[in-house]
C-alpha cells in the first residue's frame, strides 16, 4: 500500500510541484495519473521510489516511511519498485536478455558484476521473464534492432524479473505508434491481474487511461483534482483537469 | 522463392520454450577468450624483449634537471627577441607549419580528385589511392632527413617536408568529402543548362569548401606539432635548439623551449577546435 | 512588416566595424546581409604566407635546382635492397612489439581517467579540469622529445620507446575515449539506479557496456599509429627501425633505406587493414 499524507515538493530551483498531495493506492490496483505536462505527474512517481527527494509530510509504502530509507536500506527498498521509462532506457548495443540480467545486478557480488557472470537459473528467470511480456524468440537479438513497442517489452520484462510490488511507469507508450501503444498497455494489464503487481502510470491520453486503467487521479498544477474509478470521470472533470484546454486523444491509430 | 519465404514463416511462427531458448543460446564466450587470450600472447611476448634495466648512470640527475628545468624555466630566453630566443623559434615554427599546411593543402587537391571513385575509373583511382597511402606510411622525419640531402639543413626543408607529408592525410580526407557529393545539386544545374565550368563553381566548390578548409586547419595543428620535431634532424624550428640543450644538459634552457611549445600548441590547438566548430555549424 | 528577423541576426564586433548592408526591396520589405568576412580571411592567410616565407627563407629554386639529385634519390629508393631484408627484420619486429606493449600500458591508464574526465560520470568540476588539462599538457608533447628524455633517464633501447609511446597513448586515447563517453546514453544509468543499484553496479552494467566497443576501437586506431610513429623513435636511440633508417641515410645506402621503407610500408598497410576490418566489426 502506498500512502501519500500531506505531501509537497520542492525542487531546489523554487519551483513547487506537489502541493498537500494525499493518496492511497492499495495493493493490486492499477492507477493512471493523468494532467498536462508540468503538472506534478511525473514528481508523484519519483517520489515513490525515492528518485526525488519529498520536502514535506510523510510517503510510507508498506508501512514504511520512505524519506527515512539511506543507502543499502534505499537501495533494497528499491529492489521492489520497478520503474519503465518513456525512453525505456535499455543498452541499446546489448541483447534483450542481457537487459533483463541487468535486473539481477543490485543482488550480485562485486566479482560477479565485473566479469558479469550470470548463472543458468538466472538466465532461466530472465528468459520467463522475457516469455511472459511475449517476446521470448527476441532473447538474443540486440535492442537497438528491436522495434520501439519491443523494445519498451524488454523494459517490462527487465522491470519483471526484479520481481516488484510495485511498477512505475512514466509515459510508457508516449514515443510509441498508436497500435503499439495500445499492445503495450494490454501488456500492463495482462501482468497487473496474473502478478497482482500494483502499477501507477503516468499517461497523456486521456482514452487510454480511460478504456485501460481501474482508477484515474486527476494533477492539476501539483494538486489533485480528481481521484476515482475510471468509469465515473465526467467530461467536466477532465476539463477541469486539462485546464480547461482540450485533453489529448491518441485516437485507434487508423 | 514461394517455398523459402514459407520456410522463414514457419520458423517465425515456431514458438520456442524457455528451455529450448536457453538450449539455443549463442555461445560468444570463446570469442572474448579468444581476444583476451591473444592479447595476453602479445603482450606476453612483446613483454619479453622490452625489460627494464633500471637507470642510466645519469638517469636520476637527467630526471631532476628535467623537473628543475620546467620548474625553474629560463626567463631571459623565454621573452628575448633575439633569433635564438624562444619566441623567434617558436615563430619560425608557426611559419614552418603555415606555409607546408598551405602548400599542402593546394597539392592534395589534385591527388584527391585524381583518387576519387566518383570522378576516375576504379583502377586509376585506386593507384593514386597507393600513392597516397605510401607519401602517409613514411615517416614525416625520414621525409625530412631525405629532403636535407637535398636542400641542406634550415627551415626550408622543414617547409618542404611537411608539404610533403601533408599530401598524405588531407588528400585522404578530401577524398571523403568529394566522395560524399551530392550530385543532385549537379543535376538541377544540368536542367537549368549550365556549363560544365558553371556547375562545377555553383555545384561543386560550394559543398567542398567547407570541409576541405576544416581538414587544412585541422592538419596545421597536427603541422605545429609535428614542426616542433622536425628540428631534430636540422630541418629548423624550436626542436634543434630544444634537443641541442637536452643533449648538453642546459636545463632552465630546456624547461622554457618546453613552455614555450607546451603554451603555443595548447593556444593553436584551442583556436582550431573553435573554428572547425564553427565551420561545423556552418557559420 | 518590418525587418523582424534583423533582431535575430547575432552582430558580432566585425559587423560594427563593416556595418551590414540594408537590402530593400521596392515593396518596402527589407533584409539585410552582413558584408563577407572572405577579403579579410584572405589578406591575413597572405599576410602569414609572406612571413613565413620571409622567416623560413623558402626558395622554389632550390628544387628546380637540384632537381637531379632528387629524382636520384627517388630511382634508388625504388630499386630496394632484397638482401638488406635479413637486417629490417629484429628492428622491425622490436618495432612492433614496442607499439604493441605502448599501446596495451597507455590504453589501460586511460580508461580510468577518461571516466574520471567525463563531465556526465564525474560530476566533480575540479577533478574533471585539472585532469584535462593535464591530458591537454602531455599532449602537447612531441614524442620524439619524451623518448629523448625517456631514453636519457633509462637508456637506449626499446624500453624508452615502450614509455615514450605508452604516454603519448595515454594522452591521446583518454581524450578520444572522454568525448565519447559523454555522448553515451545515460537513460539504462538511471535505470539501474532506480531499480536499487548502487553507483558501481549501475556504471559497469549500463555504461560500460556503452564504452567498451567505442575504448577498443579507438584502442586499434591508436595502435595503428604508434606503429608509424615508433618507427621513428629509434632516431633518438630508443629502439626500433628508427636506428636503420638513421644508419641507412647516414651512409647514403638509398637502397637499403628502400627496403627498410618497403618492408615499413607493408606492415603499416597490413595493420590498417586488419584494424580498419576490426573496428568495423566493434561498431
Amino acid at each position: 500500500m502506498i500512502e501519500f499524507k500531506n505531501v509537497y515538493k520542492t525542487y531546489p530551483n523554487g519551483f513547487t510541484a506537489l502541493k498537500d498531495v494525499n493518496l492511497k493506492i492499495e495493493q493490486g490496483e492499477f492507477v493512471a495519473i493523468i494532467g498536462l505536462s508540468g503538472a506534478g505527474k511525473s514528481t508523484i512517481l519519483r517520489c515513490i521510489n525515492r528518485m526525488h527527494d519529498v520536502t514535506k509530510g510523510t510517503l510510507t509504502v508498506d508501512g514504511v516511511d520512505v524519506n527515512t530509507l539511506k543507502g543499502a536500506e534505499l537501495r533494497r527498498y528499491r529492489r521492489k519498485v520497478g520503474m519503465i521509462f518513456q525512453s525505456f532506457n535499455l543498452v541499446s548495443r546489448s541483447t534483450a536478455i542481457k537487459n533483463v540480467l541487468t535486473a539481477d545486478v543490485p543482488d550480485m557480488g562485486f566479482f560477479q558484476v565485473l566479469f558479469g557472470i550470470f548463472s543458468k537459473e538466472q538466465k532461466m528467470r530472465a528468459l520467463e521473464s522475457l516469455d511472459k511480456v511475449g517476446i521470448l524468440s527476441k532473447a538474443y537479438t540486440r535492442c537497438d534492432q528491436l522495434s520501439g513497442g519491443q523494445q519498451q517489452r524488454v523494459a517490462l520484462a527487465r522491470t519483471l524479473n526484479q520481481n516488484p510490488k510495485i511498477i512505475l511507469a512514466d509515459e510508457p507508450v508516449a514515443s510509441l505508434d498508436p497500435i503499439t501503444a495500445r499492445q503495450v498497455m494490454q501488456d500492463f494489464v495482462r501482468i497487473n491481474k496474473d502478478y497482482n503487481i500494483s502499477i501507477l502510470l503516468n499517461i497523456h491520453h486521456i482514452d487510454l487511461a480511460l478504456q485501460y486503467c481501474d482508477r484515474v487521479i486527476g494533477v492539476r498544477a501539483g494538486e489533485i483534482v480528481f481521484d476515482g474509478p475510471a468509469a465515473t470521470i465526467t467530461q467536466e472533470q477532465i476539463d477541469y483537469v486539462y485546464n480547461g484546454t482540450k485533453a489529448p486523444v491518441l485516437g485507434n491509430g487508423e | 522463392m514461394a517455398e523459402k519465404l514459407e520456410k522463414i514463416e514457419k520458423a517465425v511462427d515456431e514458438k520456442l520454450t524457455v528451455a529450448e531458448m536457453y538450449a539455443n543460446r549463442p555461445r560468444k564466450w570463446w570469442v572474448y577468450t579468444l581476444v583476451v587470450l591473444i592479447i595476453a600472447a602479445l603482450v606476453g611476448w612483446s613483454g619479453s624483449t622490452v625489460q627494464f634495466e633500471g637507470l642510466t648512470v645519469t638517469g636520476r640527475s637527467v630526471a631532476q634537471g628535467v623537473i628543475s628545468g620546467i620548474t625553474h624555466p629560463d626567463l631571459k630566453l623565454m621573452f628575448g627577441t633575439g633569433n635564438t630566443d624562444v619566441p623567434y623559434l617558436l615563430l619560425q615554427t608557426m611559419a614552418i607549419a603555415v606555409l607546408g599546411t598551405i602548400f599542402g593543402a593546394i597539392l592534395a587537391i589534385p591527388f584527391a580528385f585524381l583518387a576519387s571513385t566518383n570522378i576516375l575509373p576504379k583502377p586509376i583511382a585506386y593507384l593514386f589511392r597507393v600513392v597516397i597511402l605510401l607519401i602517409r606510411t613514411i615517416p614525416s622525419l625520414v621525409w625530412a632527413l631525405m629532403w636535407i640531402r637535398v636542400t641542406g639543413p634550415g627551415a626550408a626543408c622543414g617547409v618542404i617536408t611537411q608539404s610533403v607529408c601533408s599530401i598524405g592525410m588531407i588528400s585522404k580526407m578530401y577524398i571523403t568529402a568529394i566522395e560524399d557529393l551530392d550530385t543532385r545539386i549537379l543535376e538541377s544545374l544540368d536542367a537549368m543548362g549550365c556549363t560544365p565550368f558553371q556547375k562545377i563553381r555553383y555545384g561543386v566548390i560550394p559543398q567542398l569548401t567547407a570541409s576541405f578548409i576544416s581538414t587544412t586547419i585541422y592538419r596545421f595543428d597536427i603541422n605545429l606539432k609535428d614542426a616542433t620535431t622536425l628540428g631534430i634532424v636540422g630541418a629548423g624550428g624550436i626542436g634543434a635548439s630544444l634537443v641541442q640543450c637536452l643533449n648538453s644538459r642546459r636545463w632552465a634552457m630546456v624547461g622554457s623551449f618546453v613552455w614555450g611549445l607546451m603554451i603555443l600548441v595548447l593556444i593553436i590547438e584551442y583556436l582550431s577546435t573553435q573554428v572547425r566548430s564553427k565551420l561545423a555549424r556552418g557559420e | 512588416m518590418d525587418n523582424e528577423n534583423n533582431s535575430a541576426v547575432k552582430l558580432t564586433w566585425f559587423d560594427k566595424i563593416f556595418k551590414p548592408q540594408v537590402i530593400t526591396l521596392p515593396n518596402g520589405h527589407s533584409t539585410i546581409r552582413r558584408r563577407s568576412r572572405a577579403p579579410i580571411i584572405v589578406a591575413l592567410v597572405l599576410l602569414a604566407i609572406i612571413l613565413s616565407l620571409r622567416m623560413t627563407g623558402f626558395d622554389l629554386s632550390i628544387i628546380i635546382k637540384k632537381f637531379d639529385k632528387l629524382m636520384d634519390l627517388m630511382v634508388k629508393l625504388f630499386h630496394p635492397k632484397w638482401s638488406f631484408f635479413d637486417k629490417v627484420t629484429r628492428p622491425l619486429v622490436d618495432t612492433i612489439k614496442m607499439s604493441i606493449l605502448g599501446t596495451v600500458i597507455g590504453c589501460a591508464l586511460a580508461l580510468p581517467i577518461a571516466v574520471l574526465s567525463s563531465t556526465n560520470i564525474d560530476k566533480n568540476r575540479v577533478i574533471v579540469s585539472v585532469l584535462r588539462f593535464i591530458l591537454a599538457l602531455i599532449r602537447t608533447l612531441p614524442t620524439l622529445v619524451i623518448a629523448l628524455v625517456c631514453a636519457l633517464i633509462f637508456g637506449l633501447g626499446t624500453f624508452a620507446g615502450t614509455l615514450a609511446i605508452s604516454i603519448f597513448t595515454f594522452g591521446i586515447v583518454a581524450k578520444m575515449l572522454y568525448e565519447s563517453i559523454e555522448t553515451i546514453d545515460m537513460g539504462p544509468f538511471e535505470a539501474m539506479e532506480a531499480m536499487g543499484a548502487n553507483k558501481f553496479q549501475a556504471f559497469w552494467s549500463a555504461c560500460v557496456p556503452q564504452i567498451l566497443p567505442v575504448y577498443l576501437s579507438h584502442s586499434l586506431y591508436c595502435f595503428e599509429m604508434n606503429v608509424r610513429a615508433s618507427a621513428i623513435l629509434g632516431y633518438v636511440g630508443a629502439g626500433g627501425l628508427g636506428i636503420t633508417i638513421n644508419e641507412r641515410i647516414g651512409w647514403r645506402d638509398y637502397e637499403g633505406l628502400g627496403m627498410v621503407l618497403l618492408t615499413l610500408f607493408v606492415v603499416v598497410v597490413a595493420i590498417e587493414f586488419t584494424s580498419e576490418y576490426l573496428r568495423g566489426k566493434l561498431s
